[in-house]
């Protein structure tokens, strides 16, 4: 198990707020697979438990990398070093790419500037953006994840 | 008058640098930087330049735009394919800013300062800006297009800028020919890219913080206010704000306040 127990904990929390009962997610080294009990779930709410508690209250399965192979296809593109990430060339413009959209090799995904140099993060391969996974004019660390695509 | 690219290449054997084959001109394009990102794309070679006579879309950091009148300014962009890690590729930039001082620094009678990352300023008013983008592809860098805008023979500037602008002409330049000043700017950035290639920052650190406009002066870099206190040994610029503390920036807009 890669995820960390405070990760962990705070997105078992966001999804019990939010009302899901299944959850999937994936990445390069794990697939989890959480499903939730809603009438028992409950009972952790109403007494105003910490987030552990919620937890600790919610019956989850996990499901090992091992048993559930992640999708080979969907990968991610990370940021190459420390930067500030801009989705669009310029604050007016239209993203480069938007999300469920496709890009080709070779196609601008973003901006990601450091000492006033913008570099341009081309796609190395072909496919459909699932998600953005960060917001534009952030600040991004080396090797942050930015995008997940699925490669066609 | 236009740029003439005759005159450009006559000169070509009397320079130090191959910098400029192939060269196009036009009268107007939307950016040189963009003509020079997509000609990268589509294979073109280290050494190519792009210049224009204006630029309707010319445009420095995130889309600030370069105001130059028809024939005042020397507007162009040059893609190199240099030999660098991705993680030595950002303080490139810096590199840039020194290699335009050493172009203008024999023409002008003032000393040239360098507004960080890589503005060149002359008694605190700017004389030339550069725009650096570059297309990676995973670890691999594909090109750095490196965009210059060099005020040459205006001599009044828009209302808005008046006060922040100069020239080679109102600094009396010895030599306002930008054939001529494109060929040196070019060698100039030959050199200074070779130099950054075999010694990295480290070499140039001492002539960046000596040419430092910022130093000790109070500037805000988008939250942060404090003293500018010169490059860090990545380049960053070193920001002590009021409460003491030191940042170390690597983006951001800066401002004198």
């Amino acid at each position: 198990m890669q995820l960390p127990l405070d990760e962990l904990q705070s997105l078992l929390k966001t999804l019990d707020e939010g009302g899901a009962s299944e959850f999937e997610y994936e990445d390069e080294k794990i697939r989890l697979k959480v499903a939730m009990v809603r009438g028992q779930a409950s009972a952790s709410n109403s007494s105003g438990g910490s987030p552990s508690s919620t937890v600790a209250a919610m019956p989850a399965v996990f499901a090992a990398p091992a048993a559930v192979a992640a999708d080979p296809n969907v990968v991610f593109v990370t940021s190459p070093f420390v930067g500030t990430f801009y989705r669009a060339p310029s604050p007016e413009a239209e993203d480069f790419v938007p999300v469920n959209g496709s890009v080709k090799q070779g196609q601008t995904l973003c901006i990601i500037e450091a000492m006033k140099l913008m570099n341009e993060i081309e796609a190395e391969f072909s496919g459909i953006v699932l998600e953005v996974l960060v917001e534009s004019g952030k600040s991004v660390e080396f090797g942050q994840k930015l995008f997940k695509i699925k490669k066609s | 008058m236009a740029f003439d690219v005759e005159r450009f290449r006559a000169r070509a054997s009397a320079r130090k640098s191959k910098l400029g084959q192939p060269i196009v001109w036009q009268d107007v394009t939307g950016s040189t930087n963009d003509d020079a990102l997509a000609a990268a794309r589509a294979g073109a070679p280290h050494g190519a330049v792009f210049v224009a006579d204006v630029q309707t879309a010319g445009r420095g950091r995130r889309g600030h735009a370069w105001l130059a009148r028809p024939g005042e300014g020397l507007l162009f962009s040059v893609l190199l394919r240099p030999a660098l890690d991705l993680a030595q590729t950002s303080a490139l930039t810096l590199a840039i800013g020194l290699a335009l001082r050493d172009a203008i620094a024999p023409i002008i009678s003032s000393a040239a300062s360098i507004k960080w990352p890589n503005d060149v300023l002359v008694a605190g008013k700017k004389l030339a800006g550069v725009l650096v983008e570059s297309q990676l592809q995973g670890d691999r860098l594909q090109a750095v297009v490196v965009g210059v805008g060099l005020n040459v023979s205006s001599r009044e500037f828009p209302e808005e800028i008046a006060a922040r602008a100069t020239s080679l002409a109102l600094l009396g330049a010895t030599r306002l020919e930008r054939e001529t000043l494109l060929g040196d700017v070019l060698d100039a950035i030959s050199t200074r890219v070779l130099g950054y290639e075999a010694g990295g920052i480290a070499a140039i650190l001492p002539e960046l913080n000596a040419a430092d406009a910022l130093r000790d002066k109070r500037v805000r870099v988008d939250a942060v206010t404090g003293a500018a206190r010169g490059l860090d040994e990545h380049g960053r610029l070193r920001l002590e704000d009021d409460a003491g503390e030191m940042h170390a920036l690597s983006s951001g807009t800066v401002e004198l306040v």
